[in-house]
Parts: structure tokens; C-alpha cells; sequence
């Protein structure tokens, strides 16, 4: 079996484990340099909370020798990244975001953990996991309220947070399922035409909300792993040309569509009105040069929603286009290890679901900076662990937790099925 | 069941999209960002000006025309005599006037010198102090002289161009413009414009000073022959209370201010050369200026009738001149035939008081050979003595007045002139708008106010 973890094991760990306590010393200095007239307790309270959680979380993970714990310490330097540049702009946001990432940290090692003792329970299920993705979705459309143009969240309690977001899970867990039990769907009648046919009603339900950008993320996530695990091509193709009809009707069907387009194509025409967001991005991105205009000499606070959908204009504004390329290839590397664990992983539910969960990370990072620099239409999808938003950041945590899970190296694996 | 091969395509391909994306950054840095980067939807163009200690005007006497107030702003002394030239700074309506022009140097934004970068990091931006090249005392004088009327007096030193006085009426109180902005935008008469600069008003007589350049330079006889009346395809044109006047040559066409011969004569000159003289003198020309200006008008289309052209000749017709014009180029002809380009500005001055930059006069056009000028100086010399309003004792003060028809019925009252005459070192042109009465009436009695103080002293 493939070495997950590379050698010289000691050295390697200790120095990832000290860069992002570095990258936080140095930027929590800024800003509080920055922010040094309304300096209260609280703000060295988020700054020390913040460095004791890191550490904490790198130490602990380090303690599971059998699975790949490069996969917390990439996330966590990439989180630091977002927090810190979100608590410059906003305190408020800030100890929210830090807030859920304890509890993120909470849920990744519980994720690990109730997979650790019931790896078995999951490997024979589909259509749970597929009614559980469409409840979740047809929950919002009954009782969602709009925000932000999309009709995406639930409010309980005081809380509001998005079930489409907690979609993604189960719909990995239907793709690995699909795929680890590909005899069984086989052998129905249309069977193999399953998992497209799921994937295509979640999108659906996607599309009556308005969230096109997740639809987009599920649709590269089933892509990729028809790509890597369908041995019908024709299945790979069938999906395709559904897709690009898809599209097409989509572009034709439904107006907000065309906007979005409109908007790519053009945003300058329309500055105060529909452009305003992708050009004040835009703005913002050149501000910064390649090293950026300092922590709190830029002014990121101009771009709307900074703190949130638009955090890589923001953090490519005061910390520089290096920094960006440096988020850019921290995804990459997450990816790659992620990829990795699919690969080396002998067990076919857990390999499924690592792929699809990398896949996952991948596609959102793509989409989510490939809008904010205008290279694709925005979508309103949001970077994984770095963006304000607890769902968003809860569900990443749960799903790094679930591929931390992936990467487990003793996980028994089931003999061939008939 | 796994295929290894797949999933690290799967890889490839999405590295080389990560990678392709840090390309298009790099690539977007280099050239996309530096095209949009001055957009003025960037609000990053607008500076935080309440960090900034903003400069402060002074007159040409060192006399301080503006003092700080709080941390970063000033207020006029005079907000109402020198509303148009130094201009409002609002928040909400933006600048106007100097504070607009050379609002950069006021935030003192391009400080160059180290020091004063590490002044600026330590005790804040402090921004350059502006010394204007008007006489304050001058200045609020002639606001004064404007009192309950409509118009405009320019002051200039017609020997380099550098402005002594510019006022415009009906004028507002600058330092108040937030609280005023409503009433200023309801008020139709127009308080906000710098009638001095941007004002186009019909010349009448004044313009004969200028069409009388354009006969000396055609080389036509000069003579004529006034019967009281002049007929041009059907038209015909009479005196100012129908006067006759009979032998007239050019001087005496001036004092006499004869419609008669103006439009004759302008007919034989003809379209082509009063309109090369008219461009001389800057008509049809953006004046090169501090502030906002606005194009003076000879209208001179090649299918005019005979008619528009005489009209034009004698300053009625289609043609507009800002009174900034006309007093650029009155005092042309005082400054034997070169038109200086205007200035406000006399000096930029770094918070600790050193000039960095100093206005040196230039030429803006040659209007005319010096001794047509000096010919035309006599003349009009002659026309100030003969009209005796403007005159000064001691002083030989040329100039010529104007009573313009204009559509209101009431004529605008024009004065233009220059002094001392042999050597001049004031030119000046007053408009009184819609004044209903005649330029030696109304104007010419204020600027012999204007020469008596400046050059009595």
C-alpha cells in the first residue's frame, strides 16, 4: 500500500505545524497594529484563541499515525488565512468564524471517529443517502427564506443555516455508494443510469432555489467521478450531452441566468446597478499589486460582501497576488493529497468517497475564484474553509473530517463482492 | 474496480486548472489591473481628505484668503467674493474651482521629498499651500463695485497674464454650500456660474476694437462716408440715436462707436479674414486656464449672408465672448499685439514654505504686428478721452464700451480697456448683464474706479 505520510515523517510535521503559526503571529500583529485605537481584551482574546485552537488541532491530529495529517494543517493554514483577514475587517464576523471553527475542529474529529466505528454501516447504502440530499433540499424549498438571491436557508431556532451546504455530504456518500456497490446496481433494470438520473433531480431542486453554483459543484463532482470509476463509457457521454443540453435550456429557460451571464460578459456597462460587485472585486484585486497594500492599508471593506463570497479579492488586496497564487496552490496541494488518499486507499466505499470529496474541494475553489477574478460568471458559492459562513465552514470541516477518515491506512478491507 | 490511470488524469487536469488560474492572476496584475485601476467607480481614487491637513490660499501680497479649521478642512474669509475662483469643497457636491483644479496639491498627494514622506507617517499628511496671483483688496473691491448687479469684472496683468481680480454676481456663500445646495440649484440666476469665465454674452461695441484689428490688417481703405445709414442686401443699420456723422476714418468710427461703418466695412473685409483675426483672439479657442472656461463665439460659416456678417462686424449677431476673453484680449493689444496665456496660480508652496513651483508667463497668441497694435492703443485712447466716463487724471487709459442687444431686451453694458495706455499693467473687462443701459453709463464709470485705485496710489 501506497506510504501516505512522507518521510522523514518528524521533520516534515514539526515545520508545517510552526509555518502557520508564524503566518498568524506575523498577520495577527498587523492587525491589531492596524486596529491599535479600539483595542480591547477581546481582540488579543480572538488572537490567542485562534493560535491555541491551531495548535491544538495540529497536535492532536498528528497523534493519528495512520492517516494523512497534511490535510488539517493545509486547511488550517488556509482558514488562518480567511479568519484573519475577516476579523480586519469585521471583529464581529471574525469571532463568529472562529467560533464555528471550533466547532468545525469538534465535528472533524467526530466525524472521524463515529466512521472509525461504524465504517462498516455505510458501504450498502444509495437510495438513504439519496433521499437524504433531496430532504435536505426539499426542506428548504418548503421552508427556506431568500438570502442573498438565493432561496437557500433555514432558520431554527435563531440559527439560520444552509441545508444545501450539508447536501454535499450524503450526495459523496450516494456517489461512493453507487460506485462501491456497482454489481448490485448493475443487475437492476436501468440501474446503471441511477446515479445519473439522482444527481440530475438534485439539480433540479438546486436550480428551483436558485443555487446555481452548487449545482455546478455536484455536476463536476459526478463528472469526475464517472471519469474515474465508470466502465460504461457510454454513461460518460449520455451525462455530457445531458449537461450541455442542460446548460443550453438553462441559458434560455431561466432569466437570472442570462443576467449572470450578461454580467460576465460585460459588468462595466452596468457599475452602479448589476456590475457592481464583480467590478468593485476587481477593483480590489488590482489594488493590491503583487505584494499587496499591507493588512489594513488596502481597502477591502469596498468590495461587497468581503468577508464572505468575496474573501479572495480581499485577501488579494492587502496580502498581494502572491498570497492569491499561495491560496490557489494550498487548494491544489489539499486536492492532491486528497486525490492521494483516494488513490492508496484499498478500500472502494472509502476511495470513492475521497475522490469525491476532493473533487468537491477542487471544484468550488475553481468555480468560487475563477468567478471573483471574471474568468467564469459569478455563482455565489463560497471557498471552502476560508469564506464567513457557518454551514459552509461546519460542512467542509465535516467532510475534511470524513476524507481524514478516507486516508486511514488500517481500514479493513471487505472481500470482493459477488 | 479502481483505475488509477483515470483518477490521476483526473489530476493532471486539475492542477493544470489551479496553475492556469495563478497564470491568469499574474497575467490580470501585469495588464488587466493597470487599465482599470483610475476607474472612477474605484473608490479608492478618493482619499480619506479628514486625515489630511489641506493647504491653504493666499493672495499675491501673502494675505490669507482661507484659514484651517478642525483637523483637516479650511473655510474662506471671503466665501462669497472668491466663491468661483477658489470654489466649494463638499463632501456631498464634490469641488469646484482651485480646490478642484489642484485638489492633489492642497492634499499634498505628490510630495516628493523623503522628509516629508516620514512627516507624513508620523504626524499625519499635511498638503501644499497655494498663492494665488490676485490682489485680495482688489478682489473684494470689485465685488463690491458689483453690487445689485448681474456680471462679471476681470482684472489682469496683460504683460504676463497673471489674473488681479475675478469676480462673478450673483454669487453664494462657498463655505456654506451644503446648506445652500438647494437653494443654489433652484435659483435661476444661476448663481453657481463663474459668469467671469464661463459666461457668453453678446459683445456689442467692444468687438469693434477686435474688428478694427481685422480692418487695419486687411489693408482696405479706411475711410467712409456716414450718412446716418448703412444698407447691406436690404438691411439697414443706424447710429446709436440715429447719429450722422460724415467723414469718418477708423479712430473716428471708434469714438463715435458708428454702426454704420463697422458694418460696411466688416462686409469688405469679409468672412475669411474677420474670422483668422476672431481665432487670434482666442474665439472658437479652449483658453488654456485654471478653472473651467467656456468658448467664445464667432460664427463665421462659409454660406453666411452679408447681413451676419456686418452683424458680426460690430459685435451683435451670433457672436458670444466670455468676459475673460475680453480682457485677455484688450489687453493683447496694450501688450503690443501678444495675448498672455491666464493664471491664477502664482505659486505652490510645501508645508515648510518652500516654493516648488513658481508660474512663469507665456505667450498664448499673437493677435497682431505691434504697431498695428500700438496704432489701435491711439485710437483707443482717443475713444476713452472723447467718451470721458473712463477717463483718469495723470493716467492715459485706453478702452472701449458696448451696449449689446441680447434677447432679454435689456443690453448687457461692456467695458473693456487697459492702463496706463503707452505701458499697461492693469487690463480689465466689465459686463454688466442685462443692464438696460449703455456701456459708458454703467461700466466705464467702474472701471475708471478700478484704474483710480490701482494706479493712483
Amino acid at each position: 500500500m501506497d506510504r501516505l505520510i512522507p518521510s522523514p515523517m518528524k521533520r516534515r510535521m514539526v515545520s508545517a505545524r510552526w509555518m502557520t503559526l508564524l503566518f498568524q503571529i506575523l498577520s495577527l500583529s498587523l492587525v491589531l497594529v492596524h486596529q491599535r485605537e479600539t483595542l480591547t481584551p477581546r481582540s488579543l482574546g480572538f488572537s490567542a484563541l485562534l493560535i491555541v485552537l491551531t495548535l491544538m488541532s495540529q497536535f492532536l491530529v498528528n497523534l493519528f499515525h495512520q492517516a494523512d495529517s497534511y490535510l488539517l494543517m493545509i486547511t488550517n493554514m488556509l482558514f488562518s488565512i480567511g479568519v484573519i483577514l475577516i476579523y480586519r475587517l469585521s471583529s464581529f464576523y471574525g469571532y463568529r468564524q472562529l467560533i464555528f471553527y471550533s466547532l468545525g475542529i469538534a465535528l472533524f474529529f467526530a466525524a472521524y471517529f463515529i466512521l472509525e466505528k461504524t465504517a462498516d454501516f455505510w458501504v450498502q447504502k444509495i437510495y438513504f443517502y439519496f433521499l437524504a440530499a433531496a430532504g435536505l433540499l426539499v426542506l428548504t424549498l418548503l421552508f427556506g427564506f431568500v438570502s442573498g438571491g438565493a432561496k437557500n436557508w433555514i432558520e431554527i431556532g435563531g440559527f439560520s443555516f444552509q441545508p444545501s451546504e450539508l447536501a454535499k455530504v450524503p450526495f459523496c456518500f450516494l456517489i461512493a455508494g453507487f460506485y462501491a456497490n456497482r454489481d448490485r446496481m448493475r443487475s437492476l433494470k436501468g440501474g446503471k443510469y441511477f446515479l445519473m438520473a439522482a444527481t440530475y433531480v438534485l439539480i433540479a431542486l438546486f436550480f428551483l432555489q436558485r443555487e446555481l453554483g452548487t449545482a455546478m459543484v455536484f455536476m463536476g463532482v459526478l463528472f469526475s467521478a464517472q471519469i474515474a470509476f465508470e466502465e460504461d463509457k457510454k454513461v460518460i457521454l449520455l451525462n455530457v450531452g445531458l449537461a450541455i443540453i442542460g446548460m443550453v435550456l438553462a441559458y434560455f429557460l431561466f432569466g437570472h441566468i442570462r443576467t449572470r451571464v450578461d454580467i460576465w460578459i460585460d459588468p462595466w456597462v452596468d457599475m452602479d446597478g448589476r456590475g457592481y460587485q464583480i467590478t468593485q472585486s476587481l477593483f480590489g484585486i488590482a489594488a493590491g499589486g503583487f505584494f499587496g497594500t499591507g493588512i489594513g492599508l488596502g481597502h477591502p471593506q469596498y468590495i461587497p460582501l468581503a468577508y464572505s463570497d468575496f474573501i479572495f479579492s480581499a485577501i488579494a488586496e492587502e496580502m498581494g497576488t502572491f498570497m492569491g497564487i499561495a491560496v490557489i496552490l494550498l487548494f491544489l496541494l489539499l486536492v492532491y493529497r486528497g486525490i492521494k488518499v483516494s488513490l492508496a486507499q484499498p478500500h472502494p466505499f472509502y476511495s470513492v468517497l475521497a475522490l469525491c470529496i476532493s473533487i468537491s474541494f477542487a471544484a468550488q475553489a475553481l468555480i468560487m475564484i475563477g468567478g471573483v477574478l471574471k474568468l467564469i460568471p459569478l455563482t455565489g458559492i463560497t471557498l471552502p474553509f476560508m469564506a464567513h459562513g457557518g454551514s459552509s465552514l461546519v460542512t467542509s470541516f465535516v467532510l475534511l473530517g470524513i476524507l481524514f477518515y478516507c486516508s486511514n491506512a488500517a481500514l479493513e478491507v471487505p472481500d470482493e463482492e459477488a | 474496480m479502481k483505475k488509477p490511470k483515470r483518477i490521476l488524469f483526473l489530476l493532471y487536469a486539475i492542477t493544470a486548472l489551479f496553475l492556469a488560474m495563478s497564470l491568469y492572476l499574474v497575467y490580470f496584475q501585469l495588464i488587466v489591473g493597470p487599465k482599470i485601476v483610475g476607474n472612477s467607480y474605484n473608490r479608492r481614487n478618493y482619499i480619506d481628505e479628514t486625515k489630511i491637513l489641506r493647504g491653504n490660499f493666499f493672495d499675491t501680497h501673502g494675505t490669507a484668503l482661507t484659514h484651517t479649521v478642525g483637523d483637516s478642512g479650511h473655510v474662506m474669509e471671503s466665501p462669497r467674493s472668491y466663491a468661483h475662483i477658489i470654489g466649494y469643497n463638499s463632501e456631498q457636491y464634490g469641488k469646484s474651482g482651485m480646490e478642484k483644479t489642484y485638489n492633489s496639491t492642497l492634499l499634498g498627494l505628490s510630495q516628493d521629498d523623503l522628509f516629508g514622506r516620514f512627516k507624513e507617517i508620523v504626524q499625519g499628511q499635511v498638503g501644499n499651500d497655494l498663492h494665488l496671483t490676485i490682489d485680495n483688496d482688489l478682489q473684494l473691491y470689485c465685488y463690491d463695485l458689483l453690487e445689485g448687479h448681474k456680471g462679471a469684472i476681470v482684472v489682469l496683468d496683460p504683460s504676463t497674464g497673471a489674473i488681479k481680480a475675478m469676480v462673478s454676481r450673483p454669487s453664494f456663500n462657498a463655505n456654506e454650500i451644503n446648506e445652500l445646495w438647494e437653494n443654489i440649484m433652484e435659483d435661476k440666476s444661476a448663481p453657481l456660474l463663474n459668469r467671469a469665465a464661463q459666461g457668453l454674452y453678446t459683445p456689442g461695441s467692444v468687438m469693434k476694437a477686435i474688428t478694427a484689428v481685422a480692418i487695419m490688417e486687411s489693408g482696405i481703405d479706411q475711410d467712409y462716408h456716414d450718412t446716418g445709414e448703412q444698407t447691406i442686401d436690404g438691411f439697414t443699420y443706424t447710429n446709436y440715436l440715429g447719429a450722422v456723422h460724415g467723414e469718418m476714418d477708423l479712430r473716428q468710427a471708434l469714438i463715435r462707436s458708428a454702426n454704420t461703418y463697422f458694418t460696411k466695412k466688416s462686409t469688405e473685409v469679409g468672412l475669411a479674414g474677420l474670422k483668422e483675426v476672431a481665432e487670434k483672439f482666442y474665439f472658437n479657442k479652449v483658453i488654456p486656464f485654471e478653472l473651467v472656461t467656456s468658448k467664445s463665439v464667432a460664427y463665421y460659416k462659409t454660406d453666411m449672408s452679408l447681413n451676419d456678417i456686418a452683424a458680426a462686424g460690430f459685435g451683435q449677431g451670433d457672436t458670444l465672448v466670455t468676459p475673460l476673453n475680453m480682457a485677455l484680449s484688450i489687453g493683447a493689444i496694450g501688450n503690443n499685439g501678444a495675448m498672455m496665456r491666464p493664471n491664477i496660480l502664482q505659486e505652490i508652496r510645501s508645508p515648510r514654505g518652500v516654493a516648488t513651483y513658481t508660474s512663469a508667463p507665456s505667450m498664448l497668441s499673437r493677435v497682431t504686428t505691434p504697431s498695428i497694435a500700438r496704432e489701435l492703443t491711439d485710437d483707443l485712447v482717443a475713444t476713452v478721452n472723447a467718451g470721458g466716463a473712463a477717463t483718469v487724471k495723470g493716467i492715459d487709459v485706453a478702452g472701449k464700451t458696448g451696449s449689446a442687444e441680447n434677447v432679454s431686451g435689456y443690453s448687457h453694458a461692456w467695458f473693456a480697456g487697459f492702463a496706463p495706455a503707452e505701458n499697461p499693467s492693469l487690463a480689465l473687462a466689465i459686463v454688466l448683464e442685462e443692464e438696460g443701459e449703455t456701456g459708458a453709463a454703467a461700466a466705464a464709470p467702474l472701471a475708471r474706479k478700478i484704474f483710480q485705485r490701482m494706479l493712483r496710489d
